[in-house]
Parts: C-alpha cells; structure tokens; sequence
C-alpha cells in the first residue's frame, strides 16, 4: 500500500509492466503468464545478485585485499591466525605468510647460539606493507648473520598491550633481547586513549597498574571471523562499514557510561572522605610502562622518528616528533632502559638514495608507513643498537 | 549533511515516507520547507534564521516592488533587496578578507580578530533572491504570493547548498502542480544520484588524497609530480562539482522537480568560450544575464565588450571566495575569453568563420583550451599566492624533488579519459544511460547498476571529503 500510494504514477506510466496493475480484469492465462514473467525476472536478478557478488570477490582478491587474518584476542583485541596469509594493496603491495605463532616472520628456528632478539611493536614493526624479507627485522639478520630477530609486530598494538605480547612470546623464544619500538603515536596518543587507564595508590600516589582495555568493536570478530576469514568481499565491507558500527558503538558506551557515572556519583557522595589523587603526568606513565618492560626481560626501545621534508629531497626530523621523544627519553631514563632514535639513519636514508623512507606509490609519499628504503635504515639502527647493548647482554650477544 | 553520508539517506527516506503519507500538496510544500530548513539547519541551526530572512525579505519587497504606486517607489524597493541582499552576502563572505588586508596595510590589530563563519551555500541562495526581484523588476515574471512556495525557492534542499542556480521562472510553475514521486521519476533520479555519487566517492575523493598531499607541500615534489596533480586536480574539482549537481539533480527529480543541467562535459571544450557553456552553466548563465548586460554586454563596440567581459569574469571569481588566487583566476579567465573574442573577430573578418573548422584546429583548439583551464585551477586551489608561484615555479623541468606517481590517481585519470572518449565518440552508448523502467530488468542494467552499487559501497574512501563548492 505504501509504495503503490509513493509510486502514484505508476499505472499510466508506459512502464506498466511492474506494477502489476496490467493484468487486472484479464483471463487467467494473463495472470499466469504475468506470474511466470515476475518468476522469470526474480531469477534473473538473483542471477545478477550472484554475478555481482562473485565477480566482486574476485576484484577485491586481486586488487583490494585478501580475507583477514585477524583472529579475536580477549588480551589484546586481535592477533594473526597462526600459519594464516595477507594480501594487501592499500599500502605496498604484499603477499605475507604468518608463522606458527601468528608472526609475519619465518618459522621460529633454533637458537643455535645466535643472538636472539624480539622486537615488539605496532605497524611500524609488523610491517605489512614491504615483502617479508625487506622488513627491518630481516634486513638486520641479513646485516648480521650472528642475529636471530624475531618480528613481534602487529598493527594497531598500543603501548599499554606490548608487556601481554611480550609475556606470551618470552617463554617459547627466550630471547636475549627486547626491542620495544615506539614513535609518536605510542608516546602522545596510546596514553591517552579512553581505554587507557592508570591505576595509582591513594596513599602513596604512585602508580600500580597501567591497563589498555580491549575496545568493545574488537568482540564483533568474534562473531564474524569465521565469515571474514573466507571472503575478501566481506573482509572489504566490514571494513568499509567499521566506522559506522564503531559510531554507533561509542554513541551507546556513552550513554551505559552516563548511567553509570550517574551511579558512581551517587556511590561517591554515600562514602565521603576519599582523598583526591592528582593525575600522574605523561613521564610518570611512560616510566611506569618502561619499568614494566625491564622486569619481563632485558629491554630497549627504538624510537621511530617522523620526518618533515624540505625541497632538494632534503629532511630533519620533525618537531612534533622530537618533543615527543624527548619525553620518551625522560621517561626511559628513569626507568633504566636503553632508547635510541632512528632520526639520523632515515635522515641520511633520504640523502644516501634520494627516496623518502616512508610512503608508497599507491599511498601517501612521503607519508605513512616505513618502504623498504626506510626498513632498510632502521634495520641498521637496529644492528647498531644490539651492537652497543651487546656486551652487557647474555654471552650469545658478546660478539 | 552530505549526499554520501548515511545520514543524509535516513533523512531522506524520511522524506519520501512523508510524501507517501501526506496527500494534500499544500501539505507536501510545507514539509519540503521544513524538510530543507532541517537540512541546513543540521549544518548549523543560527543560520536557519539567516535562510529565512532571504525568503522574507525576497517575498516581502517583490510583492511590495510588485504593488509599488510610482516608478520611484519600485526602484526604492527593488535597490533595498539588492543592498539587502548583496551586502549580507558581502558581510559574511567577504569580512574576513577585508579585516585580514586592513590589518596587513595599516598594522591594525583590532582589525585582524575579525572572525565571521560562512554561512554554507549563501552565494547560492542569494543569487536565487536576486535573479527573482531582478527578473521581477524587468517584467519578466510575475510576483510569487504564496510565501511558503518562495521560502521553498529559496531553500529548496536538494541544491541549497551548491547548486545548480535555480531561476524563479522555472521552479516556481513547478510548484503550481501536484508534486508527486513517479516510478519513472524515481528510477531516472535515483541512476542521476548515483552516477553523481560515483563522480564524488570514487573519483573526487580519491583524487582528494594526492592533490591535497601535493597542495600542502608543493616544493617537495619534482615536476612531474606537480604535473600529475594538476591535472587530478582539474578532474577533482569536475568531479565533486558535478557529482553534485548531478546528485541534486537527480534527489529533486525523485521528488518530481526538474532543476537545469549544470555541467556539459566541460574538458571537451574547444575554446575557453566553449568552456564556459558547459562549466557551471547555472552561474555563467547568471553572470552573463545579471551582470554581462546590464554592464552593457556587446552593445558599445569591441572595447567596451572586452571590459565587460573582463569586470564580469573577473567578479565571478571573486564570488568563490575572498582571496586573491580567485581574483586573479578570475582576471586569467577574463583575458582568455577576451583574446579569444578578438581572435574570433579576426576570423571572421577575414571570412574565415569564427570557429575553426577540420580535426587539426579542434584538437590545437582543444588541447590549448584543457591546458589553459588546467593550469588557471593552480591557483584557484592554492591555499595562497606565494604557493601559487611556488607550484608554477616547480612546474619548469630540472627539480630535483620527490617524484610521486600516485597508483590510484593514474588509473582514476585514465578512467575520466575513457569516459570522456566514450562521450565524444561512441555518443550513443552514453545515451543508453540512464535506463528507462522497462529496462531494469535487462542484463545490461541490471550489471551496470549492480557493479556501480558494488563498487560505491566496496571503494568510497572512509575519509568522505566535503563538497569543494560548500564553501563557496
């Protein structure tokens, strides 16, 4: 009724075919003839409905991306499926296979008294964006045939969530050595997140615990792995549709957190008395998380630095990134961890090949993600650093 | 709230359940006003007020001009809607320019602070004012009483914010008749949306992501590099502009209006003249009807016609913003279209036709024209003049900056050389476009349509950019 009533029009219309409003006060053999044709096109556009879907599969298979090789983590919102494939065209163009521990790196092999280091990070470490031999944890190994690096890397991992990754990777690769690789984003944005939260001791002030909650929109692969993990297609359109549902997520945790704080403050006002703790500052975190990273195992942290660029394919590293690594560096010297910058190797990266050490042809250039030019420069700021750390490490490392 | 975005689909879902429901047509113009007034305000809800002014003061001194005893009082009023008119347009477009130049000049703080936020689309909904009480100061058209069909005019949502112009004399009558949704209309419409669609999501604002990239730094980039993004720039600006209009175009037409084509595949142009019939038709027809001849057109000799040409195209691009990048795209414009007068006049004079005729002068003419309007967009989209000379310093061989060939940017362009051949050579395939009801159940449709909803939904960029002209 409601369409026939939007559609006023259609039954003088020439195109009288779909409403239907032909057949009425002819013989039966009109009607059944009208109903074999409404059969015949309902056919035909499910067919088409199928060869758009498939075709659509077959597209995004070759030039979009591949299925998802993301599994649902309660501990960290999602690792890589163990032994799982990616392809991906967004930035680069790979093709890359995980590892039996979920890692974009080959299988682990026996120490056999090589030098082993982690490194653990975010994208900058996972590196899907260059093939896997052009990462910079392979380009150290090739630098240093003395070196086991194993790539701990995966996208999106916030600083508060590299100790969990640590904790379950030390006790199957006993590593000498962890690398924590960290940048801007991870010093300035991932402590500030609202699902970040620092809990400090009322009385002393100090800080206890520094927890990254897993965010709500991860649950929901747990729901549709199983579908994403099979189809590019569906892969491509969950993707597509993430920030809807991430709105619609963050509208209703919003309004549960409104209620709730509404709660919380009628609990605060029937307990009076509770001491106010002032907010511990960025240092104070950053501190608290480096320590964290020392107690699991000897620790470093390699900073990637952002570049600004200049004409003549010049560049410095860039202010913003400097101010943040200054805090950084504070931090880590409080909580006794090794740091070291890679601003002076992507620098001269720049200068040495005349291309920008972040950026692809079918992204941002110079912009986003390390190239192979840029893996291959903190692949060398990586050797460098195991190289000063070294001789305070255990005896594989004294070389 | 932008065509693309899913808000806009709910709400205009909204729409059409209303039209269903409501039988009356006095019934379905109110709730369009409301509807269009709900649009704007959703941008942001003071300007509404401003909006409704226009409609006010557009309704109120046309019947009173209408009505007016003498000559002298219909002047008087016809001169009030115009100051009225320009001068709110030129406070709030134009305020900060001056406060920024005043400031610079004579080193007056007090005038530096001056902040005014633009209201979206006032050119628009100010030339819609306009070119009512002028076409209604010449006799041309008779008053509008029903304040409820003029406020629809003024604030009719589907071209509120970017065009195309609407004239009075051609969207008025349409309200005379019962408005309705068709499904011819509805199925024509909805291909018009999203073919629009395509030209903004797919194209424009993928194009967005190497020009603006390049625009914020140009001095980096090598020349070939700058070159690539003159012409995605070129392409973007076509793109989202006529996405657009085509998506308003084809939202008025579901809603059973027909507003005038605004775009005519303007980089086939053969001359800058050319250029200008199929850029933008709703404004250079505006300027060339409200600005050209009153100025005296080519009424006083060569001369005088140059100039006129020159001050209109000049204040055409003055009317995209204050700055002066758009005066001086304006003033290249203006030139252009005045050397080309004279070479036309040449011609003819010497009785060789105004137009050139045979494939060599239509592809010198062609080329010369697409490489003109291409580089007078350098500084229409350069944040400022100093980047305007960097970028055309960088253009020259011999830089040493980063080369960039944008992967999605090159298959983009050639896409739009396809589709831009397809027009000019295989003209009937076009017009297959878009399909009549009967056909939508034909393979041919059914894949287009299926592959271009597909490919909507799979490959519009996350980041939606706003609509270029929302600005203007």
């Amino acid at each position: 009724m409601y369409w026939r009533r939007m559609f006023q029009d259609c039954s003088s219309s020439r195109h009288t075919e779909l409403t239907g409003g032909q057949v009425t006060g002819q013989g039966g053999r009109v009607v059944q003839a009208a109903r074999q044709g409404r059969g015949r096109t309902l056919v035909r556009v499910l067919l088409a409905l199928l060869v758009v879907l498939g075709s659509g599969e077959l597209f995004v298979r070759s030039f979009v991306g591949g299925p998802s090789p993301q599994a649902y983590d309660p501990e960290i919102g999602f690792s890589y499926q163990p032994g799982s494939d990616l392809f991906q065209a967004k930035e680069g163009f790979t093709h890359l296979h995980f590892n039996a521990l979920g890692l974009n790196d080959r299988e682990p092999a026996r120490k056999g008294g090589r030098c082993r280091v982690l490194v653990i990070g975010d994208s900058y470490t996972a590196a899907l964006q260059v093939p896997q031999d052009q990462n910079f944890t392979s380009v150290a190994e090739r630098l240093d045939p003395h070196l086991d690096v194993v790539n701990g890397g995966r996208d999106g991992l916030f600083l508060g969530d590299m100790h969990k990754v640590a904790a379950r990777l030390l006790p199957q690769l006993r590593p000498d050595l962890v690398v924590y690789v960290i940048s801007e984003r991870a010093v300035e944005t991932d402590i500030a997140l609202p699902g970040f939260s620092v809990i400090v001791d009322p009385r002393s002030g100090a800080i206890v615990d520094a927890v990254m909650q897993v965010e709500g929109q991860e649950s929901l692969k747990r729901i549709f792995g199983p579908v994403l993990s099979r189809s590019a297609l569906a892969t491509r359109l969950s993707a597509q549709f993430k920030p809807m549902v991430v709105d619609l997520i963050g509208q209703i945790d919003s309004w549960r957190h409104g209620l709730s704080s509404f709660g919380e403050a009628q609990a605060a006002q029937a307990a009076p008395g509770r001491a106010s703790v002032p907010a511990p500052s960025d240092v104070e975190v950053l501190t608290f998380i480096f320590r964290r990273f020392r107690a699991q195992a000897p620790a470093a942290l390699l900073y990637i630095n952002g570049l600004s660029y200049a004409p003549h394919r010049k560049a410095a590293v860039a202010a913003t990134s400097s101010a943040a690594e200054v805090v950084a560096v504070r931090a880590a010297t409080r909580a006794g961890v090794s740091f070291h910058d890679t601003g002076e190797y992507l620098v001269e990266s720049l200068a040495r090949t005349g291309q920008p050490p972040f950026g692809f042809n079918n992204a941002l250039l110079p912009g986003g993600h390390l190239n192979a030019a840029g893996h291959a420069a903190v692949g060398h700021a990586l050797l460098d650093l195991v190289d000063e750390l070294g001789p305070q490490l255990a005896s594989d490392c004294r070389i | 709230m932008i065509f693309t975005s899913i808000t806009f689909f709910a709400f205009f879902a909204l729409v059409l359940a209303l039209m269903a429901l409501i039988r009356s047509a006095r019934g379905r113009i109110w709730m369009l006003l409301i509807a269009s007034y709900i649009f704007y305000g959703n941008w942001n809800a003071n300007y509404v007020l401003l909006i409704f002014m226009y409609g006010l003061w557009g309704w109120g001194l046309g019947l009173a001009m209408y009505n007016a005893s003498t000559p002298a009082r219909k002047k008087f009023y016809f001169w009030l809607s115009v100051a009225l008119s320009l001068g709110t347009l030129g406070y709030f477009k134009y305020a900060n320019f001056f406060g920024d130049n005043i400031a610079r000049l004579f080193d007056a703080r007090a005038w530096d602070q001056v902040d005014v936020v633009l209201p979206v689309g006032i050119s628009f909904f100010t030339f819609h004012t306009m070119s009512y009480l002028i076409d209604l100061y010449r006799g041309k058209i008779g008053p509008s009483r029903d304040p409820v069909k003029f406020f629809l005019f003024v604030s009719f949502f589907p071209q509120l914010v970017a065009g195309p112009i609407l004239r009075a004399s051609s969207f008025l009558p349409q309200l005379d008749r019962t408005l309705r949704v068709t499904w011819p209309n509805f199925v024509s419409g909805a291909q018009l949306f999203i073919g629009g669609a395509i030209q903004k999501s797919l194209f424009a604002d993928h194009l967005s992501i190497f020009v603006d990239q390049v625009y914020r730094s140009p001095e980096i980039y090598s020349a070939g590099t700058l070159w690539l993004a003159v012409a995605a720039y070129s392409m973007q600006i076509f793109c989202d502009f006529a996405g657009y209009s085509l998506m308003a175009i084809g939202t008025a037409r579901i809603l059973g209006f027909e507003l005038p084509e605004n775009f005519r595949m303007p980089y086939l142009a053969r001359s800058v003249a050319d250029f200008w019939h199929r850029w933008h038709i709703s404004l250079s027809t505006w300027l060339r009807d409200y600005l050209y001849i009153p100025l005296g057109g080519n009424r006083y000799g060569p001369t005088r016609t140059q100039v006129n040409m020159f001050i209109t195209m000049l204040l055409g691009g003055l009317w995209h913003g204050a700055s002066w990048n758009f005066v001086l795209w304006g003033a290249l414009h203006g030139i252009a279209l005045g050397l080309h007068r004279a070479w036309s006049g040449w011609r003819d004079r010497r009785g060789r036709g105004a137009k050139p005729t045979g494939w060599l002068p239509s592809l010198v003419g062609w080329s010369t024209t697409l490489l003109f309007c291409c580089l007078a967009w350098i500084p229409f989209r350069s944040p400022t003049l100093e980047t305007t000379g960097i970028y055309l310093r960088g253009l020259l061989p011999g830089g040493d900056g980063i080369a960039w060939y944008h992967t999605p940017t090159l298959v983009i362009l050639l896409l739009a050389l396809i589709w831009h051949a397809a027009w000019q050579f295989a003209p009937r395939l076009v017009d297959r476009l878009p399909f009549r009801p009967a056909e939508l159940v034909n393979w041919p449709a059914l894949l287009t349509l299926g592959y271009a909803i597909l490919m909507l939904i799979l490959l519009v960029p996350l980041n939606t950019q706003p609509f270029i002209y929302f600005q203007f």
